[in-house]
């Protein structure tokens, strides 16, 4: 299939334009408040929201019977809210440390989830099947109402975020001084907190409740490599998520029997990998090239510094020495030799070297460069 | 001498977090215009009595007030440098981003900071010598450009006390004098600075007040007048001049 053959099936086809919208539209969600739970160092919290929600789909399930999956994202909502609320309050009055209150919360609800699903599974009501869907997510049983909530959710999330742009910023990075300001971090820890959950509800459906936190945190992630402004964060990380929703897609509906929520996740982890990497300020391959090209450097104008000690020593700063007294010199090599005279700050002939105008006034003023730097 | 205003007022202040209390019966009157120093040992509740009194902690007992109000009505009066390290410094924002935050706190919810905010924020940055680096990004700063960063912040607070968590930590001679001179600064404009310090030799130098903290309040009053021996074995437990040895 050509890229315009997908391209015309997304505007005809009902259920991949639907599965596409709402992938994108998750992603983008996702990758904003991700932006905030990373920045936090609260990576984990949705990875713990998002199982201890799947206790309350099940029970949901029993207690109404109904497989509507806004009825169950409700119940999914309740026990990822109390999940949360709990992992607050045990870091609060324990002396636990996050981590572990995570990994208490998520193992535990998570269990009784399996549990109680493991026990539905074998009560005598064919209505049950399907529901061990929300472990992996089924993107194709998206619907138009699912993609409306999508979208209103996503719609109030920028909202607020706009409105409280200046508070979110201030908690991110001091809440201690926002406290002191007089701005309650509660209420706008609620805020977050409340968003996040909302947006691992509805992804439940689609990316499925073991997956669901790797759409929070790698577009935000990736986003934080290339760019060192707070706002320029969080739009790329709702690119790089509604990105990884279309890619995904796509990539699920062209191969067949692949599920939806998995690609999008692995499309995410791609954004990261290439973003670890290639980013030019933060990533590794130029860190690396930096590194070995700033050595190369220092190798140059410690040759360079030492031609220059003996060069002094002579009234004639041209005048020409042995290339054997470069030996005695630790570091030197042939090549950084070479590399000088391709700068012209030295001449070689036969076994001589000697300095050249430029390269004694370059030496000259490492001097001073490296004694006046007072960082 | 003219009876002197009372900046910060604390009386019977006691602050537990588990079982021991950190602080116990505090009772402090700071008076205006001071630059006062808070020295004591380690673990002897210096960062928590700046913190009960900002209502970040707690407190068990007691109260604060500030020129005879409580703290939630004279915010607006009060600027706090918190130590350098309670912050993550890789944090995507600029230096002139940090120094703005000081001034939320007038704006209050929802309204951002527009070009007033702007103009003061970049005349504090100026004060501490760091306006050349205000669009740099703060992960790239040194120790003592992070802590000038903090100074701007409460600089820009434009407040009648400052409260400031050991702003003299890991910064090195050219900083601290910065530091200093802009603390003497807003004592000679009648301004109150209550520092936590730690390095005692440069307490008869940089401050004119003083109060001596381990639990309990051990003595409070001018350098002059109460720096000596008998406070510092009280407060330390040794007396720090004859327990080097020679």
């Amino acid at each position: 299939m050509s890229f315009f053959e997908y391209l015309h099936l997304l505007f005809t086809d009902y259920t991949l334009r639907t599965t596409t919208l709402g992938t994108a539209i998750l992603g983008a969600v996702c990758g904003m408040l991700g932006s905030f739970a990373v920045l936090r160092k609260q990576s984990l919290l949705g990875d713990a929201i998002s199982h201890a929600a799947l206790p309350g789909i099940v029970i949901m399930f029993l207690l109404t019977g109904t497989k509507n999956s806004s009825m169950l994202l409700l119940g999914a909502l309740a026990s990822g809210l109390l999940g949360a609320y709990w992992i607050k309050g045990i870091i609060k009055n324990t002396r636990l440390k996050s981590d572990t209150a995570l990994g208490i919360i998520l193992s535990v609800f998570f269990g009784f989830g399996m549990m109680l699903l493991t026990y539905t599974q074998k009560l005598p009501n064919a209505n049950q099947a399907g529901l061990d869907k929300y472990l992996f997510g089924q993107a194709a049983t998206l619907l138009t109402s699912d993609i409306w909530l999508l979208g209103i959710v996503a719609i109030a999330c920028l909202i607020v975020l706009m409105t409280f742009w200046k508070e979110f910023k201030l908690m991110l990075f001091d809440p201690d001084f926002t406290n002191v300001l007089g701005f309650d971090t509660r209420k706008i820890d609620v805020l977050i907190t409340t968003f996040i959950v909302l947006a691992i509800v509805l992804g439940l459906q689609t990316v499925g409740v073991v997956l669901m936190s790797a759409l929070l945190l790698a577009p935000a992630a990736a986003a934080r490599q290339w760019t060192n402004s707070l706002s320029a964060m969080v739009i790329l990380a709702a690119i790089f998520g509604a990105l990884s929703g279309i890619i995904g897609t796509a990539i699920s509906a062209t191969a067949d029997n692949l599920s939806t929520g998995p690609i999008v996740v692995l499309v995410s982890a791609v954004f990261v990998f290439i973003s670890f990497i290639f980013s030019p300020q933060r990533g590794l391959l130029f860190k690396e090239i930096k590194i070995w090209n700033n050595r190369k450097l220092l190798e140059e104008q410690k040759t360079l510094a030492f031609m220059y000690d003996i060069a002094a020593t002579h009234e004639d700063i041209t005048h020409p020495h042995t290339v054997k007294i470069l030996n005695n010199f630790q570091g030197f090599t042939k090549k950084t030799l070479q590399k000088l005279v391709v700068k012209e700050y030295v001449n070689v002939n036969d076994n001589m070297w000697s300095l050249t105008k430029k390269g004694y006034n370059e030496a000259e003023s490492l001097y001073s460069q490296y004694v006046n730097d007072d960082d | 001498m003219v009876e002197r205003r009372i900046a910060v007022q604390i009386d019977d202040l006691t602050v537990a977090y588990n079982y021991k209390p950190v602080l116990w019966d505090i009772d402090l009157a700071i008076p205006e215009g001071v630059l006062m120093a808070i020295v004591g040992p380690n673990g002897a509740g210096k960062s928590t009595l700046m913190k009960s009194i900002l209502g970040i902690v707690e407190p068990l007992a007691g109260s604060v007030r500030i020129f005879g109000k409580s703290y939630d009505k004279q915010r607006s009066i009060v600027a706090y440098v918190p130590q350098k390290g309670s912050v993550d410094w890789d944090f995507p924002t600029t230096v002139l981003d940090v120094v703005m935050m000081g001034t939320y706190g007038s704006l209050g919810w929802i309204k951002r900071p527009g070009k007033k905010e702007k103009k003061n924020s970049l005349e504090a940055l100026e004060k501490v010598g760091m306006l050349s680096l205000k669009g740099r990004q703060i992960s790239q700063l040194s120790g003592g450009q992070q802590q000038r960063v903090f100074l701007a912040r409460a600089l820009v607070q434009n407040a009648e006390v400052y409260f400031m968590d050991e702003p003299f930590q890991g910064v090195d001679a050219t900083t601290e004098i910065a530091i200093i001179n802009i603390l003497k600064e807003l004592r000679k404009r009648n301004k109150t600075v209550i520092v936590v310090h730690h390095d005692l030799q440069t307490v008869p130098e940089y401050f004119d007040w003083v109060t001596f903290l381990n639990v309990k309040k051990i003595a409070t009053g001018p350098v002059k007048e109460i720096f000596n021996d008998d406070n510092l074995t009280l407060t330390y437990g040794i007396n720090y001049k004859t327990s080097i040895i020679k």
